[in-house]
């Protein structure tokens, strides 16, 4: 009886992560992408229209569309690490 | 889609068999160039109608007639035969993240997009848009084929960019009907197919790349480094063709341009990343394949990208016509 019910556990594990969780990802030479659930507001708090599910941040400073990512760091060749770099721990 | 008139021997053998009741029939052999005959193409391009919308006035049970799969496969085998004899086989070694956008960066042909951007009449953006129709509205549907063939990771990317392609669960949201309202807003026929009879080989033969990737389990690698392509390759163009209808004043026929910039930003990542890296990853055997996929996608885009160009520097239209004396007018 205990393997249905691990089971069960595991689903509602998964549910929550892809419902309730929002997940970041720095992506490598990219931008940032986030997927939901979110909310993007404006510095003074009100809201800015994602219009998609996922959005991607951008994160070399050339786009056009800022905060949202137009793919100019192609052209750029902006660098960067698909994860965490630099940081110190102290 | 309603039936176009044939080009040649292969589109007018296949058109005049399938307004009849499926049958047997033998197939001749597929004369003309496989990358971008405009009569080997339409024909190809028929065939695999079959599997997409279907033909208006053609029974359905054309599309598993053995004959009709033996006339495609024919044509198929010099299409894949040619582009493979063009492309480099490439050795299975390396990040194939850093390999795809090496890619990207090698395709030299002249930009289509900055032309587009600053130069085109509104004239040749509406020509633009009518070659694009043959594949903007079933945009994504050739990539879908590949869902079933794939598991884990690369399955997961792909359906997360595919839902978005599809509007999310918002209909008037599809990509295929953003295109269709930019063909309203340019005052084209927005009906599937309308444009078949104008659109040239080399057109179709972008079209018909995909569909055969898609459609062949075989190839699902070279799907994915299609898609891959496809994706990194679209932000920034796209920003340049809106970029053309505002100076020409289109400015209403911008949106499906303007969703791009920002969706394929986004798609690019999952695309490359997490679906073509994760593939390469699981199944290390495809990655030939995936690079093959790419490959082929620059290779038939710069041949489409040469013939607009080539056609409006001689002040000519880019459609196809069978009569040269008789100019197009959209």
């Amino acid at each position: 009886m205990s393997r249905p019910s691990a089971r069960f556990e595991l689903g509602a594990r998964r549910e929550l992560i892809t419902v309730d969780e929002c997940r970041i990802t720095p992506y490598r030479d990219g931008p940032l992408l986030v997927r939901g659930p979110f909310k993007l507001t404006d510095q003074d708090g009100n809201e800015i229209d994602a219009r998609r599910e996922t959005i991607a941040l951008c994160r070399c400073g050339h786009s056009k569309i800022r905060p949202f990512c137009d793919g100019s760091h192609t052209t750029t060749k902006f660098r960067a690490a698909g994860g965490s770099e630099g940081r110190r721990r102290t | 889609m309603s039936l176009p008139d044939p080009r040649g021997p292969l589109s007018r053998h296949l058109l005049e068999h399938f307004v009849q009741s499926p049958h047997e029939f033998s197939s001749p052999s597929p004369e003309g160039d496989p990358l971008g005959s405009d009569d080997f193409h339409l024909a190809l391009y028929l065939c695999y109608e079959l599997h997409y919308r279907g033909l208006t006035g053609v029974s359905e049970a054309w599309e598993w007639n053995p004959s009709q799969i033996a006339f495609r496969q024919s044509l198929e085998v010099r299409f894949e035969d040619a582009l493979r004899s063009r492309i480099p086989v490439e050795s299975s070694n390396g990040d194939i993240a850093t390999r795809l956008r090496a890619v990207t960066e090698t395709d030299s042909h002249p930009s289509l997009a900055d032309y587009m951007r600053f130069k085109s009449t509104i004239e040749q953006f509406k020509e633009f848009v009518v070659h694009r129709s043959a594949y903007q509205l079933k945009e994504a549907d050739p990539h879908s084929w590949v869902i079933p063939r794939l598991s884990g990771r690369a399955k997961a990317a792909l359906v997360e960019i595919q839902a978005d392609e599809y509007g999310s669960g918002s209909a008037e949201r599809i990509h295929a009907r953003l295109f269709a309202n930019t063909m309203d807003a340019l005052e084209l026929d927005s009906d599937y197919g309308a444009y078949v009879d104008v659109i040239p080989g080399v057109s179709l033969a972008t079209v018909n790349l995909m569909s055969m990737f898609g459609l062949n389990r075989r190839l699902r690698g070279a799907t994915v480094g299609h898609l891959a392509v496809f994706e990194m390759t679209s932000s920034i163009p796209n920003r340049k063709y809106a970029s053309a209808l505002r100076r020409l004043g289109a400015n209403g026929a911008t949106d499906f341009f303007d969703e791009h910039v920002e969706a394929d930003a986004v798609h690019e990542m999952i695309a490359l990343h997490d679906m073509a890296a994760a593939l390469a990853e699981d199944e290390p055997a495809l990655t030939g394949d995936i690079l093959f996929g790419a490959r082929a996608l620059v290779d038939l885009d710069a041949a489409f990208a040469s013939h607009l160009m080539s056609s409006w520097a001689a002040e000519q239209s880019s459609l196809y016509t069978s009569d040269a004396s008789a100019p197009l007018s959209l």
